[in-house]
């Protein structure tokens, strides 16, 4: 393999004319001007991209928030006898008060007149048992139970008067069923000699206010009895 | 590279106007001798650049399988050249060819005679024939602009001298 070529025709193509050693102004001014076309383009597509990438950031966030939303407030799935189940009215049961310590009541929330009196009238029946028991039955009167059998979400609507007044109710009952005792006991002389006269005023204060005819019986009985020695 | 990275983050046109000096005459040479006009030459060097400024993020990105920018632009302008000497079938070497001013002390006749055998030669072989005896060029650095080894360039190198001593002798050029 030989490229020795002639020396005249060698020297012939030496003599040819010479490539440019530079780019002529048009050209270099093109040159230079598509590379300012050419970054502005790129950094529009950066940005761009930029802004996509954030957007579907925000859209994936969102439908992620969105998601956990409708699974938190989406109500377990219920058959027929699920549904059935939860168109009964709910029935609560008398609530169980707890044992009230002496000298002091639950009821005092909702009425605000048994403190005191309440344990000195239980002591002087003899048991607390009789007087919670009995409490418990004067709770169980039509009102409370008409409290008790309204259904929840009626309950939890009702209006804070309305609930007052049911709870006003059951206190009124209670009152008149524990003066009921005492007089009770009075009459069968089980009071203690010691504890009498507190046990009647007790019971006196449970009456008063109260305007229904037997309240009014009882009271004027007591009455007579705190007169008489 | 650093060049061109500046120029991607800050826009900087000193940038690419630095490296427009540094390769443009490597560049406007292996095109030319390709497509052997000097406007041809010129169009394929400026594309060469554009694409480089287009595809910069891309070859600074790629900078660590490819860290020779001038060789990029080489491939480049080189493949431009030969899609304008394939647009132009008949595109002759050198315009000055075309009516080739007679060097001293030769006949006119020999030198158009000459030119006129190295235009039909297929453009590898005279991209080399210019490279090699117009440039005075080596295999390696030949081989490194037609993007060929230097095996593959003695080759063409061959091929080429073998035409043109036929071309020659059927011309009456007298050696």
């Amino acid at each position: 393999m030989s490229d020795d070529l002639d020396p005249r025709l060698a020297e012939l193509l030496r003599r040819a004319p010479s490539a440019p050693m530079a780019l002529d102004e048009a050209h270099r001014q093109a040159v230079l001007h598509e590379a300012r076309q050419a970054w502005f383009r790129a950094q529009g597509r950066r940005r761009r991209t930029f802004l996509a990438t954030a957007a579907a950031a925000c859209l994936a966030a969102g439908v992620a928030g969105w998601s956990l939303r409708v699974v938190s407030e989406t109500p377990l799935p219920t058959g027929p006898a699920m549904t059935a189940a939860q168109s009964v009215p709910v029935v609560l049961p008398a609530a169980a008060p707890p044992p009230a310590p002496a000298g002091a009541s639950m009821v005092d929330a909702v009425g605000g007149s048994f403190a005191v009196p309440e344990a000195t009238m239980a002591k002087a029946l003899g048991s607390e048992a009789p007087a919670e028991q009995e409490r418990h039955e004067a709770l169980a009167t039509p009102a409370a139970n008409h409290l008790a059998e309204v259904p929840l979400a009626a309950r939890q609507d009702a209006a804070p008067a309305r609930r007052a007044r049911a709870a006003d109710l059951a206190t009124r009952d209670g009152r008149i069923v524990l003066a009921g005792l005492v007089l009770t006991a009075e009459r069968e002389g089980r009071l203690p000699p010691a504890e009498r006269i507190a046990a009647l005023r007790a019971a006196r204060m449970q009456l008063d206010g109260l305007d229904l005819p037997e309240a009014q019986a009882q009271r004027a009985e007591l009455d007579r009895l705190l007169r008489s020695p | 590279m650093q060049l061109l990275g500046r120029y991607l983050r800050q826009g900087d046109e000193a940038a690419v106007a630095t490296l427009v000096d540094r390769h443009q005459a490597d560049l406007l040479r292996t095109a030319h001798a390709i497509t052997g006009e000097a406007q041809a030459a010129q169009d394929a060097v400026q594309e060469a650049f554009v694409r480089l400024c287009r595809d910069a993020a891309t070859l600074v990105g790629a900078a660590g399988t490819r860290s020779s920018v001038g060789g990029w632009l080489c491939t480049v302008a080189r493949n431009c050249a030969l899609d304008a000497v394939r647009r132009k079938r008949h595109a002759p070497l050198p315009e000055q060819v075309r009516q080739p001013t007679p060097p001293q002390g030769t006949p006119a006749d020999e030198a158009g005679l000459l030119w006129a055998a190295v235009a039909r030669l297929p453009e590898l072989e005279r991209a080399a024939i210019v490279l090699r005896y117009r440039d005075g060029l080596a295999y390696d650095a030949i081989a490194e602009r037609l993007g060929k080894t230097s095996n593959h360039v003695g080759v063409i190198l061959n091929q080429a001298v073998t035409r043109l001593r036929s071309d020659a002798r059927l011309a009456g050029i007298s050696p």
